[in-house]
């Protein structure tokens, strides 16, 4: 068990709920800003730029989602999505 | 990581077993179909050239005459295994439900057959759940779909003997064994596996991820409109005019189609507006003809038979990719063997999933043993509702076929009570699974299982003509091996039920 | 048949990189672990021929799913052999549950 998900009760609890918090609403946001930042910059017709993005929304989301628990500790896992975040909304805003 | 499977499984795991089965079921949707309509004649299927074409003629005269008014018709023709026989629809001017019927492929008369969802209802039930208000099951669906990929990829993250367990079964270990055969059901079927569940969520993606199409279209709602306007663009659509016209004739433009088309068959036709002086035929390929989900469309003036719009199969290397996905999961496109194999996998995730849920159970209870589990209710609860969740449903799905076979063919609203009597079923199992000490339960649901899959042949010949003695000699191979089929699942479970027997403590 | 020649490939192979493991290595009483690096080479030729069987019968994709669906009622077939050689003899020698001792029984006859 890796050393940031021993701990004991209340502790654990909010770790968890940190993590779950970063994982599923901050990857939710990343699978649909990330796939627009990396799509945009090739120039594809509109519709098909949209499915190529949709396509790869749910490796980012389960990637993201996944990267929240194995990230060493809660704080990590905020600051590595927030990172993220940004960056790919900087990259999409360009792009677009 | 292995915090995340476990929930993921444990919050989704019923709701997944519940889409594998059905989905399964749902694989054989066509052959369970034509169990479930025993009037339909064994199917003669392709019926290219010329006979097409006299297939269309007959199907368009029998909706003159049933339907000239109304606002759409639909035939399907027959082209393959996944629609063997000659359909037609058709949608009342006055508003309402489609009506449909199944035609003589030779003579165009309509067969009498008995009002029933059939194996479609099992299909539609994979995604659309029941008795939940659409969007609502969309959702519910698209979750589960992402916590299967998830549990997937966690799942395989945290096993950590990945290769070294690889064939490994230990039996009678209690949990052990329970792991070993989860992660083997798991493992054997896994490339199967992460491309169900990421081609199950392309289905949903339009939905789950709404803000992508923002990006491009602008805010919604207008962006998801207009996405889907260039995505589907109208072809030739136009309002009915009022007035009244000698309809084309089909011949020609059939032979049109198939002159584009290199040769390949039409497999539906739909006339917008028919009679009127602005119908429109549009005439559709088989979407089930290869691996990538797509067929070309044409779509022709209903009164001089003009070429008007033409979409073709491949339009672009996205498209393509997203309908590539979409037709790895269904699987219409594939022959015998593979098919045989889709079934094997769609079973073992079935096994996946339930060895999952029991492997869940059955550590906690061994833990239990040690001290005092944190939640003793909700582990019985869950122990004791899982033998419901897991050979319940089966059981509740058999139920399904014997109202078919015994509710009265002139009933109204038979479809629909066929469909409750499956839930009802179910639901009477829940209860008694919730009643009864969970080992019992196990080994009474078995049996049940056992004997209400084991005797379908035997209804059928009760109640139809059309039972093994009759279709095996007739090369019926649909009902005899439906029949068949329900025989050996009626084993299966009797072989189960009888380990069970043997192992009561 | 190709595909049947395909599926018997394919079982072969996962059943060489099996043996080629630690953990199933002397099933056939044979433990040189020189032979493992032999046996997993077998293994992966076969699993490769079972591929080249396929091909011929139908397109790539379809060919490329039939072989990666072929993989696991192999795989099952490998593990239930396994299992069944492992099993522990009559004489009761392993401490398994009764589940596993009736197993025996049915199989002794």
């Amino acid at each position: 068990m890796p050393a940031h998900l021993r701990g004991t009760g209340a502790g654990r609890g909010r770790d968890i709920s940190a993590r779950l918090l970063v994982g599923v609403l901050g990857g939710y946001a990343l699978a649909q800003l990330l796939p627009v930042a990396l799509v945009a910059p090739w120039g594809l017709a509109r519709a098909d730029a949209v499915l190529v993005a949709l396509q790869m929304s749910f490796a980012v989301y389960a990637a993201a989602l996944m990267a929240a628990f194995a990230a060493r500790s809660a704080r990590r896992a905020w600051a590595g999505m927030a990172a993220a975040l940004l960056a790919s909304a900087a990259l999409a805003w360009v792009a677009l | 990581m292995g915090e995340v499977h476990t929930w993921a499984g444990l919050l989704f795991g019923w709701l997944l077993y519940f889409m594998f089965v059905t989905g399964t079921a749902g694989y054989l949707d066509t052959e369970i179909d034509r169990w479930m309509r025993p009037e339909l004649p064994v199917a003669q299927y392709p019926q290219p050239g010329a006979a097409a074409t006299a297939a269309a003629t007959q199907a368009l005269d029998y909706l003159q005459a049933q339907a000239p008014d109304a606002r759409r018709w639909s035939i399907q023709l027959p082209v393959d295994r996944n629609e063997p026989h000659l359909r037609v629809a058709w949608q009342p001017t006055s508003g309402g439900a489609a009506q449909s019927a199944w035609l003589d492929v030779h003579t165009g008369a309509p067969i009498p057959v008995r009002d029933t969802a059939g194996g479609q209802l099992l299909y539609q039930m994979h995604w659309r759940l029941h008795y939940l208000p659409p969007e609502a099951a969309e959702w519910m669906v698209a979750l589960a779909s992402m916590a299967l990929l998830l549990a997937l990829l966690t799942g395989i993250v945290v096993h950590r003997r990945f290769f070294a367990d690889f064939f490994t079964l230990r039996l009678g270990k209690g949990q052990r064994s329970w792991l070993d055969a989860h992660n083997l059901a798991g493992v054997a079927s896994l490339p199967f596996q992460l491309m169900i569940s990421y081609s199950g969520l392309i289905f949903v993606m339009f939905s789950f991820m709404p803000l992508i199409a923002s990006a491009w279209y602008g805010p919604a709602p207008g962006a998801g409109r207009a996405f889907y306007a260039e995505l589907f663009p109208p072809m030739a659509t136009a309002l009915p005019s009022g007035q009244r016209a000698a309809p084309a004739a089909i011949a020609p433009i059939l032979a049109d189609a198939r002159q584009r088309w290199g040769g390949a068959e039409a497999a539906v036709l739909e006339i917008a507006q028919p009679g009127d002086a602005r119908a429109r035929i549009s005439v559709i390929g088989n979407f089930a003809a290869g691996a990538v989900r797509s067929a070309g469309i044409l779509v022709y003036d209903g009164a001089n038979g003009a070429l008007l719009a033409e979409r073709p199969a491949w339009q672009s290397t996205p498209r393509a990719t997203r309908d590539l996905l979409l037709g790895l999961h269904e699987g219409l496109f594939a022959a015998p063997p593979l098919r045989a194999l889709y079934l094997v996998s769609g079973l073992l995730g079935c096994a996946m999933i339930a060895t999952g849920m029991l492997l869940w159970t059955a550590k906690r209870r061994e833990r239990a043993q040690r001290g005092p589990p944190a939640w003793p209710a909700g582990l019985a609860l869950v122990e004791r509702l899982n033998v419901a969740a897991i050979v319940g449903l089966p059981v509740a799905i058999a139920a399904y076929f014997w109202a078919n076979r015994l509710l009265p063919t002139d009933m109204a609203q038979r479809a629909p009570l066929e469909a409750h009597l499956l839930f009802a079923v179910w639901l009477a199992l829940f209860a008694h699974a919730a009643l009864t000490p969970p080992r019992r339960a196990w080994r009474q649901q078995a049996w049940l299982a056992a004997l209400a899959f084991g005797a379908l042949p035997l209804l059928n010949a009760a109640t139809t003509g059309r039972h093994l003695a009759q279709s095996l000699p007739a090369g019926d191979w649909v009902m005899a091996g439906f029949d068949l089929a329900a025989l050996a699942l009626g084993l299966a479970f009797a072989l189960g039920a009888w380990w069970l027997q043997r192992r009561r403590p | 048949m190709m595909l049947a020649l395909a599926f018997a490939l394919t079982w072969l192979g996962l059943a060489a990189l099996a043996l080629a493991m630690d953990r199933h290595a002397g099933l056939l009483g044979c433990r040189r672990p020189a032979l493992r690096p032999a046996l997993r080479a077998l293994g992966l030729t076969a699993l490769a021929a079972a591929l080249g069987c396929t091909l011929p019968c139908m397109e790539p994709a379809p060919a490329l799913a039939t072989w990666l669906g072929m993989l696991a009622p192999a795989t099952l077939c490998t593990a239930a052999m396994l299992t069944w050689l492992q099993r522990p003899p009559v004489s009761g020698r392993s401490a398994s549950g009764s589940a596993s001792r009736s197993r025996r029984q049915n199989q002794s006859h």
